[in-house]
């Protein structure tokens, strides 16, 4: 089998006149972390949505594993989007259902994907509280998403995603709007979490401290397509304008006065 | 200019016209072929029916009430006060009861339904729906669909008994009417044709406002501010569009009636 996971190749996307996606073309191989970089606008979310099928192109191809599924029979799409799970930005938590449903909700629907067998409920019960115990929310099952912070809601997401085990993730903004000290526990999740499942991680984000803490390889997404990707060592050395101010924004840190 | 404006307005509308036809389409077929799990469809059977039927009795026995009287005040100077009975039972089969039931729970049940959905749409729910490989049409939809088809119908007929009830009491404690001048001609002169119309028309406005409440609920776009706005458009487009439905409905199901009567004569 060819080593890349996910293979997109000439992705289109118009919205209201403006190509948010302009022939976009990108690899993601197994067992890697892959960021993508950008400023606000550029398409990063659209891209996500395109992969896990939530938005359709208006040209272009999305592979997993040698498979087309992008675009492709519902049958065929259906069985790849149940290797899938993405953690989004406001974490879209069910409100009408405690943390323990919300968890459990995948595996009510669908049981095993790999093996198509139901769950029974005690079953449920113990892969739900071992991957909120792995997120560290052990205790709120019974809990309204409503009742926890922000930064709990992330984790919770993380946990429904966890319970069922997909070989590629993807995350939009997981740290944005996040305490530093939160936003680390959340990208130190991550790397958990790809650690133990060493499937393909997407993810899209603005902030650069997480970016490079995460990422395997870094990419820029810029005009609708990807500018730039590389190794985040080799990444931070390219020569262009928003890169330049990613470096020069970590290197000086601004303080508004120098004194008390 | 002005022609630009108007071109995509039309455009605009026969997308909307085309996407809501869709949606009933997919809809159906969910509900059919891949029927959603039965806790959800009894939850939303007890959402609808159950909880509805408390401003349903209201509204079908006060009607019956001032359609009562009404009949009286109006009729009975002319001594056609022994119709009463007749014109609240068709009035309230044919036409009030179907019309009223699907007004009251297009605001109790079908406005709940666009603002539930509406700010599953902007909080992202309904695309971590998606993600897990669920088609919110099968999930969220099939299930109200399935019970608004069969709860809307018993409502209007549980409104419909309620009216009549309502015109009996005031008539015989009020106007001191008896029960027999009341009841008896009910049966002479509401045919199963009546009662064909009130289960066909309760059904198509049943399913009118719930896919109408839904779709506008899955286009919800912008926020809370989105989100009251999709339910106030859903709540008036529901009635404008019963509205319409009905004159249609009473129009072309007593032409139909009609022919099938001539048929019958000429036979």
């Amino acid at each position: 089998m060819d080593e890349r996971m996910i293979r997109i190749r000439n992705l289109w996307k118009r919205f209201n006149d403006n190509d948010v996606l302009a022939g976009l073309d990108l690899d993601a191989h197994d067992d890697e972390i892959l960021v993508i970089l950008g400023r606000s606008g550029v398409g990063k979310s659209v891209l996500l949505r395109h992969i896990i099928g939530i938005e359709k192109p208006d040209q272009g191809t999305i592979e997993i594993d040698d498979v087309q599924i992008v675009p492709s029979k519902k049958k065929e799409f259906d069985r790849a989007m149940r290797t899938m799970g993405m953690l989004f930005q406001g974490s879209a938590l069910f409100d009408s259902m405690t943390i323990e449903e919300n968890t459990a909700f995948y595996l009510r629907q669908h049981g095993n994907h790999l093996t198509g067998l139901r769950f029974t409920n005690e079953e449920i019960r113990e892969k739900v509280d071992a991957a909120l115990k792995k997120v560290g929310l052990d205790g709120v099952q019974k809990k309204m998403p409503s009742d926890l912070s922000g930064g709990m809601r992330k984790r919770a997401g993380l946990a429904r995603l966890l319970v069922y085990r997909p070989s590629i993730l993807l995350y939009d903004e997981p740290t944005t709007g996040l305490d530093p000290i939160t936003a680390q526990q959340i990208s130190d999740l991550i790397i958990q979490t790809q650690n133990e499942l060493k499937g393909t991680s997407i993810i899209v984000t603005h902030d650069i401290t997480s970016a490079l803490r995460m990422a395997d390889r870094l990419a820029l997404q810029q005009e609708g397509k990807i500018a730039h990707l590389a190794y985040p060592k080799q990444f931070m050395e390219i020569n262009d304008p928003t890169i330049n101010f990613l470096r020069s924004s970590l290197q000086h840190r601004i303080f508004r006065k120098e004194t008390l | 200019m002005a022609s630009i404006v108007l071109k995509k307005s039309f455009a605009r509308f026969f997308e909307m016209i085309g996407e809501y036809v869709r949606l009933i389409g997919e809809v159906a077929h969910a509900a059919v072929r891949r029927p959603p799990s039965w806790d959800l469809v009894r939850e939303q059977l007890y959402h609808i029916g159950v909880m509805s039927v408390g401003v349903v009795a209201i509204t079908g026995f006060t009607t019956g009430i001032v359609l009562a009287a009404q009949s009286f005040y109006q009729l009975g100077e002319k001594g056609l006060a022994g119709v009463t009975g007749v014109l609240v039972a068709k009035a309230m089969i044919t036409e009030l009861g179907p019309i009223l039931t699907a007004f009251m729970v297009t605001g109790r049940v079908g406005s709940s339904m666009c603002a539930e959905i509406g700010s599953m749409k902007v909080t992202e729910q309904i695309d971590a729906l998606r993600s897990m490989a669920i088609h919110p049409h099968r999930y969220l939809i099939a299930p109200r669909f399935i019970a608004g088809s069969i709860m809307i119908p018993l409502l209007t007929l549980f409104s419909a008994v309620m009216g009549i009830v309502g015109g009996y009491l005031i008539s015989i404690y009020f106007f001191h009417m008896s029960t027999g001048n009341y009841f008896h001609p009910i049966p002479l002169h509401v045919s199963v044709f009546d009662l064909a119309t009130c289960l066909i028309k309760s059904t198509i406005f049943g399913v009118l406002l719930i896919t109408v409440c839904c779709y506008k609920g899955m286009k919800t776009t912008g926020g809370a501010a989105g989100v009251g706005k999709a339910t106030t458009q859903s709540v008036v487009t529901s009635y404008v569009l019963i509205l319409i439905f009905d004159l249609f409905l009473t129009m072309g199901l007593n032409m139909i009636y009609k022919q099938i009567k001539m048929g019958w004569m000429n036979g």
